[in-house]
């Protein structure tokens, strides 16, 4: 925010001076050829469903368009015990689902196997192993909103009453639903935090706060879904490159968030969650 | 074992050089007749022989020789020849007083030589440039910069064209000492570079030494910037000033007791928040610009005697940016520099000469709010941000003049550093809250040895070692880190000493000089590093945050090689020079990704450490005097890294490789009183991260990265102009006119390329370019 301000006072300084240009212009760029990739979204939750996955490929960065998906593959979910397999839709080409629907089950392996029908980037077998962790189990919700003087908001206090695993190092991302509906229509939008940077570990209940507008007699939702470290640290670097470049060096410098897929080598994430769910009708304002 | 070995090679060169030990002195000092100021580096010849010697940054000279008569020749370009004939049956002390050749000259003249010094001298990768020449560059925004006019020279590039940092042969801008009068200068920007720190009219003279450091230097892998501020008129009350659109600057100068002593006082600031403010309540469509900075020069010396001298002298620089909305709501940051150095001379004897130098620094800066808040009952909150790096040094150093064929200097420093990484406190009402990163403190101790030795008619030596300590001291917290993960915390009590490094930096140069207009030099020199910038930005900021080496963060050094071949032609009118350089650099420091370097205590774990290596060629033709003057330069180098974890197996480029750098410089005095100067510059645009694919996950649109400083910025080039107007000089008052043009043909040059999602899945590309075509005047004057 300061580096921003400084900014901008050099370009006033300057601009008074100069030919008074624009400094901002849209410019032409031509982006190195790389080989194409394959990209997988998808995740395996304790709630019952076909848990769909998404596999699509890499573009070139200005071709505007949506991404090409890709066809044909076969898709398998594996564990210690069984296998579960997928099948494309006909109607969503590029996504695929299994063909009964399953739920995850916490402190199980699962193993996403991928046989492409044709090799991208000089493979046509990709993996992706990810564990299923115990998370917070949510008993009850309570949702009030709150007067915050300071910044002259308002915003929603939640008490989320439950339990959370002493015993292992856990962490966690928030689906937020208002009145049934996904607040968030991107993946940065979701918080993820740890248990232990937070001193939530072991606790019996979770406060959290948002900012988003909520009104008296709305019903506030939420899931909390107990994720993996590396799918955490993952969700980190989404947050940090889907933002534009900060060129002040506040933040690292510009990096591919590495995903679990052939250990990096194909984009996105494929990962296990254990999903809790609790929701409040919100009530009134405490506070000044 | 192999520092027994260094020592007795010292040993014996100098058995050598004791040979030659000879029984009178010639000494004294080199002044400037107008206004008593020492001349740095004035040649002292012995007629129709190679002996002699130059004149140190004091003016101070020893020639030992033998009983006899002889014809002594004081030279020193713009200013005329003096010839002195001696008779040598006892020790003479002899200061000279040299006359500028012209009338006009009456600029800062600050550095030079003998016509072909860069052909005897030992020196390589040094560039020295003279105030009247950087005055005479065009200059963006009105003000003559010494770094601008640095960036014009081979090897030596700048982090991004608004930036006062630089990168010397392919080195981090970090890697860079900068000394003001001896002291540390930790960041040497205003406004983001825009300016540097350096008021021009208080500076007498600039060495950047790029490849072989000498010994009595250290501290930094890349490079020493030797800044030296005026001393002040021991004639007469002078002044010297200029009025700008932006700036304004003034320097007075009066002898404290005449011939004696004086005392410098140079003052500089901006004042575009005043302006505007002023014509914001005139019309309302006009802002007010919430910058400014100022700073002060002071210097102070006189001599007491034959024997001693004192100097004070001082630099105190700030930048405020003041965005506050209301006396209730005040947001403000400042940051800057003050340095401040004490130095006793001593002229111990005629052949040894001793400098006693206290020294402090301050880097810092602040971040500040406060505001009130509640409609019924009024509370307040504050903030303060804050950071800061200070040192505090004594140096103890000696030039022993032993023989017209031997130089040696000598000596011993330590420094203490005291770093504030960062701190945050404040309060919301009752509430009080606050934030420390540990401090780190740490002691710096360095002892050196060198000799300039000439070895017949054609040879010339230049060897020297230098030895340091580096001590981490507590209080302090350190981490234990493994496989970048911090696996334990250890706290120390306050002096104790819990790490320590040390090492050895060989310097060494020899010159052979094939005749009076060629020669070839050869150097080697290693250098090491204990402290370094945490901050992921290649260009540098205002909040720049400077930490000392750890345990676990080990010394940066760096190896170099260098060869050059001199050649002058003309009578040493033109000068050409071809220098060649391979630097190997160890330790060198990359950010992991998606690393957040402020506020974060354990930082270090976030480092990667890999290797460097820059090598490149530098061609110079110069032409440094005449109507017309001015220089080609040219540098064709390579920069590269290998970064354990970020990419260990082939080299990448560093973000300081630029293949091709060409600058031609030219000025031209149409008539005494009127001059143009132009120059053009073209660079290799730097490498940086592009993205090469996009991908979608989450309902985002991704770049996806290719390899490391995979893409490169469109290559730089601009020209700027200048012209000055002398008006009709009376007896007390002299002024001019200076117009300037950056940036004459108004490319585009991207300060800053960025890439964005935008509407409809859509990515876009797009360049900030502000340096655009520039205008300037300013209204210099002195009496």
């Amino acid at each position: 925010m300061i580096m921003r301000h400084l900014l901008y006072v050099a370009v006033v300084f300057v601009l008074i001076f100069s030919s008074c240009e624009d400094p901002v212009q849209e410019i032409y760029w031509e982006t190195q050829s790389v080989p194409q990739k394959i990209i997988v979204e998808g995740n395996i939750t304790t709630q019952l469903g076909k848990h769909p996955i998404k596999l699509k490929y890499t573009d070139d960065y200005f071709r505007n368009n949506p991404s090409q998906k890709v066809s044909g593959a076969i898709l398998s979910i594996s564990t210690p015990t069984r296998e579960i397999d997928y099948i494309e839709r006909i109607d969503e080409p590029g996504v695929y689902e299994a063909l009964s629907d399953f739920s995850g089950e916490v402190n199980s392996t699962y193993t996403l196997n991928i046989q492409l029908e044709k090799e991208v980037d000089g493979e046509s077998n990709y993996k992706a192993s990810t564990n299923l962790v115990e998370g917070f189990r949510i008993d009850s919700v309570t949702a009030d909103l709150f007067y915050n003087p300071q910044q002259d908001t308002i915003v929603l206090f939640c008490a989320i009453y439950g339990e959370e695993p002493g015993n292992i190092k856990n962490f966690y991302m928030t689906n937020i639903y208002r009145n049934g509906k996904l607040l968030s229509d991107t993946i940065n939008k979701n918080a993820h935090f740890g248990d232990q940077e937070t001193g939530i570990n072991g606790n019996t209940v979770l406060v959290l706060f948002f900012q988003d507008e909520f009104q008296l007699g709305d019903t506030f939702g939420i899931e909390i879904l107990s994720i993996s470290e590396e799918y955490n640290y993952f969700l980190t670097g989404i947050n940090q490159i889907a933002e534009p470049g900060d060129p002040f060096g506040f933040s690292g410098p510009p990096a591919n968030a590495k995903g679990n897929i052939n250990e990096g080598k194909g984009l996105g994430f494929f990962f296990a969650a254990d999903v809790s769910r609790g929701e409040s009708v919100v009530r009134g304002i405490i506070g000044d | 074992m192999k520092g027994k070995i260094k020592l007795s090679i010292l040993l014996i060169l100098f058995y050598t050089a004791t040979a030659f030990s000879q029984k009178f002195t010639l000494h004294g000092y080199v002044k400037d007749k107008n206004n008593g100021e020492a001349l740095i580096g004035a040649t002292v010849i012995v007629s129709g022989t190679t002996l002699g010697t130059v004149t140190n940054v004091y003016g101070f000279y020893s020639l030992s020789l033998e009983k006899g008569e002889y014809s002594i020749e004081y030279n020193y370009l713009g200013f005329n020849k003096k010839g002195m004939e001696i008779s040598l049956n006892e020790d003479v002390n002899l200061t000279i007083e040299l006359e500028p050749s012209t009338e006009k000259i009456k600029e800062v003249v600050v550095r030079s030589e003998a016509k072909n010094q860069n052909i005897i001298s030992t020196q390589m990768g040094v560039d020295k440039l003279q105030g009247k020449t950087i005055e005479k560059i065009p200059v963006l925004l009105g003000e003559a910069d010494v770094i601008k006019a640095l960036k014009l020279l081979p090897g030596v590039v700048s982090t991004s064209e608004m930036s006062s940092n630089l990168s010397i042969r392919g080195g981090a801008y970090d890697q860079n000492m900068i000394l003001l009068d001896e002291a540390s200068v930790y960041n040497a920007s205003h406004l983001l570079g825009l300016f540097s720190v350096f008021n021009n009219d208080a500076i007498k003279s600039v060495e950047l030494y790029k490849g072989m450091i000498p010994a009595n230097y250290g501290g930094r892998i890349s490079s020493v910037m030797d800044i030296r501020m005026r001393e002040g008129n021991t004639k007469k009350f002078t002044g010297v000033g200029s009025v700008g659109l932006l700036t304004s600057r003034l320097t007075l100068e009066a002898p404290i007791v005449k011939d004696k002593g004086a005392i410098l006082v140079s003052g500089r600031r901006t004042y575009i928040d005043l302006l505007t403010q002023g014509m914001s309540k005139i019309n309302s469509d006009i802002s007010k610009v919430p910058y400014y900075f100022y700073d002060y020069n002071l210097k102070a010396n006189y001599t007491i005697n034959e024997k001693h001298r004192i100097y004070l002298s001082g630099y105190f620089g700030r930048d405020v940016a003041d965005m506050s909305l209301s006396e209730d709501n005040l947001q403000k940051t400042y940051w800057g520099n003050y340095t401040g150095t004490l130095r006793w001379n001593y002229m111990i004897s005629n052949k040894l000469f001793a400098n006693l130098t206290l020294l402090a620094s301050n880097y810092d800066y602040k971040i500040e709010s406060s505001s009130t808040f509640g409609s019924t009952e009024k509370k307040t909150q504050h903030f303060l941000w804050d950071a800061s790096l200070k040192d505090y040094s004594l140096k103890l150093d000696f030039n022993y003049y032993l023989n017209p064929r031997n130089s040696v200097k000598y000596g011993l420093n330590s420094t203490y550093h005291d770093f504030n990484v960062g701190k945050v406190e404040g309060n919301i009402d009752t509430i009080d809250f606050n934030f420390n990163i540990p401090k780190y403190y740490s002691l710096e101790h360095a002892g050196y040895i060198s000799n300039q030795q000439k070895l017949g008619e054609n040879i010339v030596l230049n060897y020297g070692i230098r030895f340091t300590l580096f001590q981490n001291i507590g209080s302090a917290t350190a981490y234990d880190i493994v496989n970048y993960e911090v696996v334990d915390t250890l706290n120390y009590s306050k002096g104790e000493i819990y790490n320590q490094y040390m090492g050895w930096e060989p310097r060494f140069s020899t010159t052979f000089i094939i005749n009076d207009r060629n020669s070839v030099k050869v150097g080697y020199s290693r250098t090491i590093q204990y402290m370094h910038i945490a901050s992921n930005s290649n260009s540098g900021t205002p909040l720049d945050v400077w930490m000392p080496v750890t345990p676990y963060v080990k010394p940066q050094d760096a190896h170099q090689f260098s060869s050059g071949y001199f050649v002058n032609f003309f009578n040493n009118k033109i000068q050409v020079s071809v220098e060649s350089y391979y630097k190997i650099m160890n330790n060198q420091i990359e950010f992991r990704e998606f690393s957040q370097p402020y506020f974060n205590p354990q930082i270090e774990a976030d480092f990667r450490f890999g290797e460097g290596r820059a090598y490149g060629a530098e061609f110079l033709i110069k032409k440094p005097d005449g109507k017309f003057s001015g220089w080609i330069s040219y540098t064709l180098a390579k920069s590269e890294r290998k970064t354990k974890d970020i990419q260990e197996k082939d080299w990448y480029p560093s973000p300081y490789d630029h293949r091709h750098n060409l600058s031609l410089v030219g000025m031209y005095d149409i008539t005494k009183r009127i001059s143009v100067s132009a120059n053009w510059v073209y660079l290799s645009g730097h490498p940086f991260d592009a993205p090469s694919a996009r991908w979608e996950y989450g309902n985002l649109i991704l770049p996806y990265y290719e390899g490391k400083n995979a893409s490169n910025y469109p290559d730089y080039h601009r020209m700027d102009i200048g012209l000055e107007l002398k008006n009709k000089p009376n007896k007390k008052f002299e002024s001019s006119w200076t117009f300037s043009i950056y940036n004459a043909y108004n490319r585009r040059n991207p300060n800053m390329i960025y890439f964005s999602s935008i509407e409809n899945n859509a990515t876009q590309a797009y360049s900030f370019s502000l340096l655009q075509r520039i205008y300037s005047v300013s209204f210099n004057f002195n009496f």
